[in-house]
């Protein structure tokens, strides 16, 4: 018997294909002696372990596939629950994102909002509330933003949930530019005070690898200048402004002018650093001797004869 | 216990230090009764009792009065999700159960009784 005939017979069970209507395949197999259990709304077939009567690791026709899953069900892992929970999250979101009555914009730190909300429905009280947004909290259907403003000289800080359906309106009046490029972290990175001293491997560790901190800020600079300048000629070349000669005739009149200023700067070292050769960028205007006062051995009526 | 104690210690209680925010002429009052629930803190519409430390020569009230939350640097945490928080505790003088002053300055939240909100321009 091989497989595909052993699982035809434990599907349908000794007696064939059942096809009256009172009599289902599960009842077919209960009577054939397959054991039916059932679990929660599903029902679970199980295979019958006879042939093999330990269905232990130490069998060596069971060992391939333990544990049995089909025997002990598949139990609910942590990977499981998350799903399960942001699945619920999602359609919950999807939910109330259905009620809104008007479209909610994307709202970043830094812009100003206007927020317009019922306070009281059998009232049918309505509030609106200005401020800048200073945190964004994204927590499914748990996100929310706040907002801050200042009125008669005392400040109000309002945390808005997002998925509010007691939310009327919500425009932002003003945006701020790039959000996405808004630099982040600080230019330098200065450690100097967050030097710890008692570190485990400090003494392991080779002497100068170590710098902390970024000091200067010019590399730093001189890279996001580059890149503004690559990204904004891509978008030329892209938008048909410049043309491929153009751009390579360009490019060599750049590389000409950088040889030229490169063979001045080194012409302009190797004459400082002749030997025995000394140079003043400019006459000084007031001479030593001008300057001296008149009773100076220097003075001119007072050199010694 | 660190982290507890914004929760523990936030909002008014007694000995808060706290300003009048009417035309009375009280400026600053320190709480020395809160009588509105059984245990925590006190909340903006709960009723107090004041004594008044500082106010300015056309003040008519005497040592201790009558008074009602306005604002609260704790924020009021409301059944639909919002959270609403000010900058400073402030509050009114109330007498029978109406406010003393004719009129409060700043904004303030719904949670107000009818009678104090009625003079306030900005509800939250």
């Amino acid at each position: 018997m091989n497989a595909r005939q052993l699982w035809s017979a434990l599907r349908d069970g000794p007696l064939g294909r059942p096809t009256s209507a009172h009599c289902t395949a599960l009842e077919a197999r209960a009577r054939a002696g397959i054991k039916v259990t059932y679990r929660g709304l599903r029902q679970r077939l199980h295979q019958s372990t006879a042939p093999f009567k330990k269905y232990t690791v130490d069998n060596p026709i069971t060992a391939g596939t333990w544990p049995p899953l089909d025997q002990m069900g598949t139990p609910i892992t942590n990977r499981e629950c998350f799903q399960l929970m942001h699945h619920l999250q999602m359609a919950e979101v999807a939910r109330l994102r259905r009620l809104r009555t008007f479209s909610m914009p994307r709202i970043n730190p830094g812009d100003l909002v206007e927020v317009r909300y019922e306070l009281s429905r059998t009232q049918q009280t309505f509030a609106v509330f200005q401020g800048y947004c200073v945190e964004v909290r994204l927590k499914r259907s748990d996100s929310s933003f706040t907002l801050k403003n200042v009125y008669e000289g005392v400040g109000v800080e309002q945390l808005v949930p997002r998925y509010s359906p007691r939310l009327l309106d919500v425009r932002v009046l003003k945006a701020i530019p790039n959000p996405q490029t808004a630099q982040k972290e600080p230019l330098t990175r200065d450690y100097r005070y967050k030097w710890q001293y008692n570190v485990r491997g400090k003494f392991t560790m080779k002497q100068g690898v170590h710098k902390p901190g970024i000091r200067s800020v010019e590399p730093k600079i001189r890279r996001r200048l580059s890149n503004i300048k690559r990204r904004y000629m891509h978008q030329r070349v892209e938008a048909g402004q410049l043309i491929k000669a153009e751009m390579y005739r360009r490019a060599l009149i750049y590389s000409l002018d950088e040889q030229r200023r490169r063979a001045h700067r080194l012409r302009r070292r190797r004459q400082k650093q002749k030997w025995g050769v000394y140079m003043i960028d400019k006459e000084p205007k007031i001479t030593a001797i001008t300057a001296l006062p008149s009773y100076h051995p220097l003075t001119e009526g007072n050199l010694p004869k | 216990m660190l982290r507890l104690s914004p929760l523990l210690l936030g909002g008014v209680h007694r000995q808060t230090i706290m300003r009048c925010a009417d035309n009375t002429g009280a400026m600053k009052v320190c709480v020395f009764g809160l009588g509105q629930n059984k245990r925590g803190t006190g909340k903006p519409g709960h009723l107090i009792r004041v004594s008044i430390r500082d106010k300015t020569p056309e003040c008519t009230l005497g040592k201790t009065h009558k008074g009602m939350i306005l604002r609260t640097k704790k924020e009021v945490r409301r059944k639909d999700g919002m959270n609403i928080k000010f900058d400073e505790n402030a509050m009114v003088m109330i007498a029978k159960n109406k406010p003393v002053g004719s009129k409060i300055k700043g904004p303030t939240v719904l949670e107000l009784g009818w009678n104090a909100r009625n003079l306030c321009r900005y509800i939250f």
